[in-house]
């Protein structure tokens, strides 16, 4: 979106026309999913936290003054809400931990690392084969289940599997790799 | 346990995809093993992380959100959540992939408009955002010759020369051939159309064509299915099969290879709940929670709290005060297409009505029971554990919820939804 339609799309949700509020939720929502993707511990969480900003977003419109990017103050947005999951989380009252979950809750840390690791992953993604891309982008990112992809490629369960696995690998070592 | 099996699991984990017992004795082995801890706790980040890198499915969050806003407390937005909604109840369901049949046709219909309409300077008018027609992009103010491939890469808006608009969603294909048709080839459109009853506008998608009959509705043309929303007044819509059907406001229409359904058994065009949310029934202490302590969901998102189905027999009991006066009692819940919902209703203990949700879809839908005089209590339950629609998936109880947004009860005499 440029910057002469986010203005004109802001514009008519101050005027009124707030249902333009969804053409704000499809440009942005990938910057905000990818920065809350480095603090989250799972897809759910991410895809919960990117709706909650949002809806905050909604809800405070009239606080952006327009100084600074839009998407700056999402992020800012987005940040507040995967603090207060963190601490929710860490009292256990927003969502019952399993033991699971409490294995795996040690606190994100804002060093930035994990901001590296999806743009270097997404840099790596690019250079994969596009089937191989998309079979990716279908799992991880649309979250579709082994199940529906196995049916939609023709498919079986084990063999996309371990094709993931084996891509997963390799994007490791893209990642690890620098190239 | 071998790193590919850890690695799997972990990826299963990060997806909400591992079963409760799975859970169990994987945490098990994990807390006695810190090394298969850490590659397991490193497949989980690069799981998530793949998931921002990759980006997720726009449309669908997009409705999600916008449901969230329907379901808000504050009554100006829950009225920017019902027109949000309608425009993006049948939002984009991928790229669109044409059969040969229908790109022949639209090929043959296209250079057939390129002859009899011709671009004018009457040509459509680009009101909001851009639209790339042969490669050139038009901006506000900008007209569009007639017949051609018009492209939306961020989401424009067009005018007709009758004050009809046209919203062509980002990655929408259309071509608008005259004021009295437009060919949506691929993504979603909404248009709001002035009333034209003797030249009505007719909207053609791959695998059927609808003809406003003086509306506001929306369109997706999608991979394997078109599907068509009626926000007001009335729609025809038309299969390839020759199968035809009027919607009517608040009903949509799906037309696939197998033919053109209707959807929704139940639904009205409300799109977000109306008055009386469940938080301030919970606040006055009428309502209880029954079968399952976490039926009643603690959320703190704009919609209040909510009630979940997660399980059989789980739900709600609403104690109301007797009185001579029959009474309505307005139900309104958000239908899912992850989950299929099925519950019902007793009134003094008799069973009243049944719903069972389509799973085709993400919308809020209603219903209303009539309460006889005397009523006391009313309860809702499930009539199943929450399970996945499309396919075997399995997920965690609060990721497999079903929500009921809102329970009024209003006198007979004021039945309004």
């Amino acid at each position: 979106m440029s910057e002469e339609l986010l203005a004109a799309t802001l514009a008519a949700i101050r005027a009124g026309d707030r249902e333009r509020f969804a053409d704000i939720v499809e440009r942005y929502q990938d910057d905000v999913r990818r920065f809350l993707a480095a603090r989250c511990r799972t897809v759910a969480e991410v895809e919960e936290l990117v709706q909650n900003t949002f809806v905050t977003a909604y809800g405070s419109l009239d606080a952006w003054t327009g100084e600074g990017a839009f998407a700056a103050w999402l992020l800012g947005i987005a940040r507040n809400h995967a603090r207060h999951l963190a601490r929710s989380c860490a009292r256990e009252r927003r969502t019952p931990l399993d033991r699971l979950d409490r294995l795996l809750a040690a606190p994100v840390e804002e060093d930035g690392a994990d901001d590296r690791l999806i743009d270097r992953l997404r840099r790596c993604l690019q250079r994969l084969p596009e089937p191989h891309r998309e079979l990716v982008v279908r799992r991880h990112g649309e979250g579709l289940g082994l199940d529906e992809l196995a049916a939609a490629l023709a498919s079986t369960k084990a063999v996309l599997a371990t094709r993931l696995m084996r891509l997963r690998q390799t994007l490791r070592a893209c990642v690890e790799g620098g190239s | 346990m071998t790193t590919a099996e850890l690695e799997q699991l972990a990826e299963a984990y990060a997806h909400d995809e591992l079963e409760p017992e799975q859970r169990v004795r994987l945490a098990d082995r994990l807390a006695a093993d810190p090394a298969q801890l850490a590659i397991f706790a490193r497949g989980v980040r690069e799981v998530v992380a793949l998931h921002g890198a990759c980006g997720g499915a726009p449309a669908r969050t997009a409705r999600q959100v916008v449901h969230r806003l329907a379901s808000g407390t504050e009554s100006g937005r829950r009225r920017t959540g019902r027109r949000i909604v309608r425009r993006l109840r049948v939002r984009a369901r991928g790229p669109a992939r044409w059969p040969l049949l229908a790109a022949g046709l639209a090929g043959l219909a296209a250079l057939v408009a390129l002859v009899v309409a011709a671009p004018t300077a009457d040509g459509p008018v680009v009101r909001i955002g851009t639209v790339a027609v042969d490669g050139r992009g038009h901006g506000p103010g900008e007209r569009l010759p007639w017949g051609r491939e018009a492209r939306s890469v961020a989401g424009a808006e067009v005018e007709l020369g009758d004050g009809t608009r046209i919203v062509l969603r980002p990655g929408a294909v259309a071509r608008l051939d005259a004021e009295d048709h437009v060919a949506l080839a691929a993504g979603d459109a909404e248009l709001r159309v002035r009333p034209r009853p003797e030249r009505p506008l007719r909207l053609s998608l791959p695998r059927c064509t609808a003809t406003v009959l003086g509306t506001a509705f929306t369109a997706a043309a999608g991979g394997a299915s078109d599907r068509i929303a009626v926000a007001s007044g009335r729609v025809r819509v038309d299969h390839r099969d020759g199968a035809s059907l009027v919607l009517a406001a608040g009903e949509s229409a799906l037309a696939d290879a197998r033919g053109l359904q209707r959807e929704g058994a139940i639904a009205t065009t409300a799109a977000a709940p109306p008055d009386g949310p469940l938080v301030d029934l919970l606040a006055r202490g009428t309502v209880r929670a029954v079968g399952a302590p976490e039926a009643i969901d603690d959320d703190d998102g704009p919609g209040g709290r909510s009630l979940a189905l997660p399980t059989r027999g789980s739900g709600i009991e609403l104690a109301l005060p007797a009185t001579p006066a029959a009474r309505t009692l307005h139900v309104t819940w958000r239908d899912d297409d992850e989950a299929v919902l099925a519950f019902r209703v007793l009134v003094d203990g008799v069973e009243r009505t049944v719903v069972r949700g389509s799973g085709t879809g993400k919308a809020w839908r209603a219903t209303v029971v009539d309460l006889p005089p005397g009523t006391r209590a009313v309860r809702i339950e499930s009539l199943d554990d929450a399970r996945p629609a499309q396919d075997a998936r399995p997920r965690r109880p609060y990721a497999t919820t079903v929500r009921l947004g809102t329970i009024a009860v209003r006198s007979a005499a004021d039945p309004r939804p």
